[in-house]
């Protein structure tokens, strides 16, 4: 990187967006520091993606200085962003995350490196929770399964990733992109809801030549999930949707077939049920998406698949989501067989005698007791084994029922693949009979 | 990253039930005026004697069968509610298949016209 003064810097005018859906409680935090930031010329843009909360009423009321553009749905973060990066007419737009806090001096420092050198077309901050542990200096994504990864996460930060340097992504959450890089490369794929775009963005751009790189003097506060509960089903969900969007548009399929697909049957098996649920849903929604999918995998330069690659994917997409479910019923089977509560023999622990101690209370639990509980025992017991078994029999209508779907699936995906192919040829039998209609006329009038 | 199946902090199952697996044991209350402290404490010291050994593993049990089954049935509520809006979903796109597939047969037809026509003229000529 070439040196460059500070002093001689000629700052661009830039374009910040700051994408909003229902973060009210954090516009009071981001948008201030974002209107008290160092720099000549900058416009700050708040797309809100049909926010329920109050939020536009707040930008409207204390932030006037602030634009406002209000999406009338909400289809996810890249759908959101590419919204205000439509409007943007400068050389470089900032997207920030309503959550984010910044320095004075952000947008100077994270500028910097783009201006002194045209190949860098996406730059990422340090980001750190509240209370300045690390989260994110430069991302990565791991192994066959693409799970994401994020250098100094959750690290004190004692300056061990403070060198800049050319990552696998930055996070969406802060991050300055070159807008002729955009232009020619596709803005963020709006394909993907929430999660994984910011990493797509940063695969595409590396594919095209363009740098992305990490600056550690760009540092801002991450609150993080303020759209989302990580607890929640919706959050496993998106993550997994977008990570097999992610795996299907950009894994070699020579990994994909060989390796992604037996690591995530396994991975299957360490999941919570809430985690498996979603993980089928994820399947199920690849399946359902997969020619847009391929389409928009040989759009980005990846070799496309072949038919017999998407007729592999489909029937491994649709075996995952069925093994998604194998631990339920496994673990149900095992329920049934042990629904049965036993009586357990007394054992003294008194030296000696303690057999006699025993084999007294025995005789005493004989005459006294025993004769009382053990039908309201056998009572218990048929009702739990009995209990059991319908939750078995439940289990497998579901199964049966989840079976089917999953064959309907690839049919209506092989049905849609087809519609598809005739749209195809029917708009080329439109052009070739428009083309005839007009040369008659043509060579009439000649 | 995975987590017991019987979690209490599964939001599918409510606290309450999760309490209610719980079988527990109530001390015995006596309404005997004036010795009805001493007949409780003489019952309960009867009971630690003669019946607890032999009662607490079957509450034991009991309670950990009923956590289980709960926790079994929040699995099965999880994946209907997977199930549902899948089937919502794939019925949206069966309407959207069916919108698509009447819209190609209109632009057949259009095609087929036009052929028609473009065979009269080409005939008349």
């Amino acid at each position: 990187m070439a040196n460059v003064t500070p002093n001689l810097v000629v700052w661009p005018p830039v374009t910040i967006i700051v994408l909003n859906w229902n973060a009210a409680r954090f516009l009071p935090g981001c948008l201030p520091a974002l209107l008290a930031l160092d720099y000549p010329d900058y416009r700050v843009l708040v797309v809100d993606n049909a926010s329920t909360d109050n939020s536009v009423a707040l930008v409207r009321e204390q932030f006037p200085q602030v634009e406002l553009i209000r999406n009338r749905h909400n289809h996810g973060f890249a759908a959101g962003n590419n919204s205000g990066l439509r409007q943007v007419q400068t050389e470089f737009a900032v997207l920030v995350n309503p959550d984010v806090i910044v320095p004075a001096d952000w947008l100077k420092q994270l500028l910097r490196p783009l201006l002194v050198d045209e190949t860098i077309g996406v730059a990422g901050c340090k980001l750190t929770y509240p209370d300045g542990t690390l989260q994110h200096a430069g991302g990565s994504i791991e192994g066959a399964q693409a799970f994401p990864s994020h250098a100094g996460y959750q690290e004190q930060d004692t300056g061990q990733h403070d060198q800049m340097q050319d990552v696998i992504y930055v996070v969406g959450a802060a991050m300055a992109l070159r807008m002729t890089m955009l232009e020619r490369i596709g803005a963020l794929d709006e394909g993907y809801f929430l999660y994984y775009e910011d990493v797509d963005l940063c695969v595409r751009a590396r594919r095209s030549g363009y740098r992305v790189v990490y600056v550690p003097e760009a540092t801002a506060i991450h609150v993080e999930s303020s759209a989302t509960d990580r607890r929640s089903d919706f959050y496993w969900e998106q993550m997994f949707t977008s990570r097999w969007r992610y795996l299907s548009k950009h894994m070699e399929s020579a990994t994909l077939f060989n390796e992604t697909i037996a690591a995530e049957e396994q991975w299957l098996q360490l999941l919570a049920p809430q985690q498996r649920a979603a993980a089928a849903h994820a399947y199920h929604e690849t399946l359902r998406q997969l020619p847009e999918i391929t389409e928009a995998r040989a759009r980005d330069g990846m070799l496309p698949f072949s038919t017999s690659e998407v007729e592999q994917l489909r029937s491994a997409l649709r075996s995952l989501r069925l093994a998604a479910w194998q631990p339920t019923e496994s673990a149900l089977t095992q329920l049934a067989s042990k629904a049965v509560i036993e009586e357990v023999p007394f054992r003294s622990a008194v030296p000696l005698a303690g057999r006699l101690v025993a084999w007294l209370r025995e005789r005493w639990l004989n005459v006294a007791t025993r004769w009382y509980v053990r039908p309201l025992l056998a009572q218990q017991n048929r009702f739990n084994q009995e209990f059991a078994g319908r939750l078995l029999e439940q289990a497998a209508r579901l199964h049966v029922q989840h079976k089917a779907q999953a064959d309907q699936l690839v049919e209506l995906a092989e049905v849609a693949a087809r519609l598809a192919e005739m749209e195809r040829s029917l708009r080329r039998l439109e052009a070739r009979q428009a083309k005839a209609a007009s040369s008659p006329r043509e060579s009439d009038s000649r | 990253m995975a987590k017991r199946l019987d979690d209490p902090s599964d939001p599918l199952a409510g606290d309450w039930l999760w309490q209610a697996a719980e079988i527990k044991e109530q001390p015995f209350v006596s309404q005997v005026p004036v010795f009805g402290r001493l007949v409780a404490g003489c019952r309960t010291a009867w009971c630690w004697i003669a019946d607890r050994a032999y009662l607490q593993p079957l509450r034991h049990g009991q309670s950990e069968l009923n956590r289980a089954l709960l926790g079994q049935m929040a699995e099965l509520d999880q994946w209907l509610l997977v199930h549902d809006r899948e089937t919502v979903q794939q019925s949206k796109d069966i309407a959207l298949l069916s919108w698509r597939l009447r819209h190609l047969e209109g632009r057949l037809l259009r095609i087929g016209k036009a052929t028609d026509e473009a065979g009269k003229n080409q005939g008349s000529n």
